[in-house]
């Protein structure tokens, strides 16, 4: 008898200020530009989730949502907690925050602002950032397979423009 | 039997003092002796004994006397006083229980007959003391019980006049509230008008995109208010990036400002891009004290939002040019719905309700608020918010029950 095929991998488009975390096998793709994704994976417990954010902190406008850095970081890590997995297994991937704009001021360095936070944060508790690719001028798209860890990491060719759906950067 | 007690004889004659205290001494008393009346009256009223056995008839003072002067002395008064005496008359007893005396032993006397009476006195007195400390304890419960009265009193004056503000309160915000809702209905059928172009309904929208900023803005006071009310206000401090909430409030609030072409400036000092304070109450604070500067501030005034660090603080102020405060308002503009042109009339929007949430949100974040200001010359309103140490709890968002923000897995 033949063995049975393999199940598809089941799939999953991450939309900006979203977040999500699962504790079986999922792909996770999103598309990147100043936005920063952080993937969390659980090495002992084989589950994973992504972020995705558009600016570092929230200012007080509207709910704290995870369109905020330092809202969608801790939530995710919170929902990681919530499948069982203990804060010092987990390890962090960090992708995106790229400068769009040639010579943007200060404040329009949001790429590397977004990443920052990351990083802080990251460190205070204690989760270490194993691999990154952020920063340049070109987008990414991510795809992060949420049961084995694995990220692939492919950058806009230089010419391609960012497509331009609404919210996506 | 109180060990304790001590028992005064007063005698000249030096035998019967001794046998007085071999027997008193015997059953448990302790026993002072004085040989005259001077000596007696001395040692009573230095060292408090609690009954005095006085004979009368003594060389110099005699024992009337030195009852007398154990009565005139306020420490020692109450201190029970029994006569030793060989005879009484009923004209001599009368003298003695006019002198303060409370009880006789004639005699020659028989121990026991004194342990009865001394015995007893011991008792009554004891009792007395009892009495007068109940007494003195239902009175001091007593004026405590007033003392809470006359508080109780204050407190429901209080709760009258907060009762009597709510109301006044209650009728003026439906007016807030109803006024631009039924502004935003009627421009809204307008819009669905068919006979109106689309031309019209920007225009429309506009409007109704400004009585909806004010509803919301006036909205948020209310729920924010509301929640300093029942004290479920607690700051939930994050790092915040402080240009971002000054641009917020200053690019939310550019529509109003604009209508009256005034100009609203900000200036931010280089050393505080980032502090530690709950993001949300911060722009509440700010987005008040814009939008009261704006309000107050005549047509082509000019509003400053200055933000700099000074010792320890973070002070932000917002200056206007507007028609500013004298002396006795600024006392009282951050009451709670206060505002100081009252009446159908009056020129300004809001239930004053703004002032007094800032004031509250800023104290709950351990600063102060105050106003500088002169009337004609506008006014500095000035916040000083403490810098607190970065946060090494960044759990501020934990926990808040916020589940819509996570994505179900789904088929692409």
């Amino acid at each position: 008898m033949d063995p049975a095929p393999p199940t598809p991998v089941r799939r999953h488009h991450l939309n900006p200020c979203m977040l999500i975390a699962h504790p079986g096998e999922l792909e996770v793709t999103t598309l990147l530009g100043s936005c920063i994704a952080v993937c969390l994976w659980d090495p002992s417990r084989a589950c994973g989730g992504m972020n995705h954010y558009m600016l570092p902190l929230w200012n007080g406008e509207g709910l704290p949502t995870p369109k905020y850095g330092n809202v969608a970081i801790e939530k995710l890590i919170e929902k990681m907690l919530q499948f069982g997995c203990l804060k010092r297994n987990l390890i962090a991937k960090c992708f995106g925050g790229a400068s769009l704009i040639a010579d943007a001021t200060d404040l329009m360095q949001i790429g590397a602002r977004n990443f920052d936070v990351a990083e802080e944060l990251l460190a205070i508790h204690q989760i270490p950032i194993v691999a990154r690719e952020v920063g340049g001028q070109r987008g990414m798209k991510v795809i992060f397979n949420t049961q084995s860890g694995v990220a692939w990491v492919g950058r806009f060719a230089p010419q391609a423009v960012l497509p331009p759906k609404p919210g996506q950067k | 039997m109180n060990q304790h007690e001590t028992i005064l004889v007063v005698d000249d004659e030096p035998a019967l003092r001794a046998s007085l205290r071999t027997h008193l001494e015997s059953i448990g008393f302790t026993v002072i002796e004085a040989e005259n009346g001077n000596d007696g009256l001395k040692r009573c009223i230095e060292e408090h004994p609690d009954l005095v056995l006085l004979d009368i008839n003594m060389p110099g003072m005699n024992g009337y006397e030195v009852c007398r002067g154990i009565k005139a002395h306020p420490e020692v008064l109450d201190t029970p006083v029994i006569y030793l005496s060989a005879m009484l008359d009923t004209c001599d007893m009368l003298e003695a229980f006019a002198s303060g005396g409370v009880d006789y032993v004639g005699k020659p006397f028989r121990y026991d007959e004194v342990n009865a009476r001394v015995i007893t006195h011991l008792q009554l007195r004891r009792q007395n003391r009892q009495i007068e400390e109940d007494h003195k304890r239902i009175q001091e419960a007593l004026s405590e019980v007033r003392k809470e009265q006359l508080l109780l009193i204050d407190l429901n004056e209080h709760l009258r006049q907060s009762v009597a503000i709510k109301s006044h309160f209650i009728a003026h915000m439906r007016n807030e509230i109803n006024d631009p809702l039924g502004a935003i209905l009627g421009l809204a059928e307008e819009i669905a008008d068919p006979r109106n172009g689309l031309e019209c309904a920007r225009e429309l929208a506009n409007r109704i995109k400004a009585e909806a900023f004010h509803l919301d803005f006036q909205l948020r006071n209310i729920f924010c208010a509301a929640e300093l009310e029942a004290g479920e206000a607690s700051p939930c401090i994050t790092k915040v990036c402080l240009e971002s909430v000054l641009l917020d409030v200053t690019g939310a609030l550019a529509a109003p400002a604009l209508e009256k072409a005034q100009t609203l400036g900000v200036d931010l000092a280089k050393d505080i891009q980032f502090i530690s304070t709950d993001a949300a109450k911060l722009r509440i604070i700010l987005a008040n004290l814009v939008s009261n500067a704006i309000e107050f501030t005549p047509k082509g005034g000019k509003i400053e939002l200055r933000a700099l660090k000074t010792e320890d603080f973070l002070q932000i102020e917002v200056k206007d040019n507007g028609i500013g405060l004298n002396k006795t308002d600024v006392s009282i503009i951050f009451e709670r719905f206060r505002q100081l042109d009252t009446g159908p009339d009056r020129a300004h929007k809001g239930q004053g309700l703004g002032l007094a949430v800032v004031k509250a949100l800023v104290e709950i974040l351990d600063g102060q608020v105050s106003v500088e200001s002169e009337p004609g010359q506008g006014s500095t309103f000035i916040c000083r918010l403490p810098i607190l140490p970065q946060s090494k709890n960044p759990d501020s968002f934990a926990f808040d029950g916020n589940l819509f923000i996570f994505d179900e897995p789904h088929e692409l």
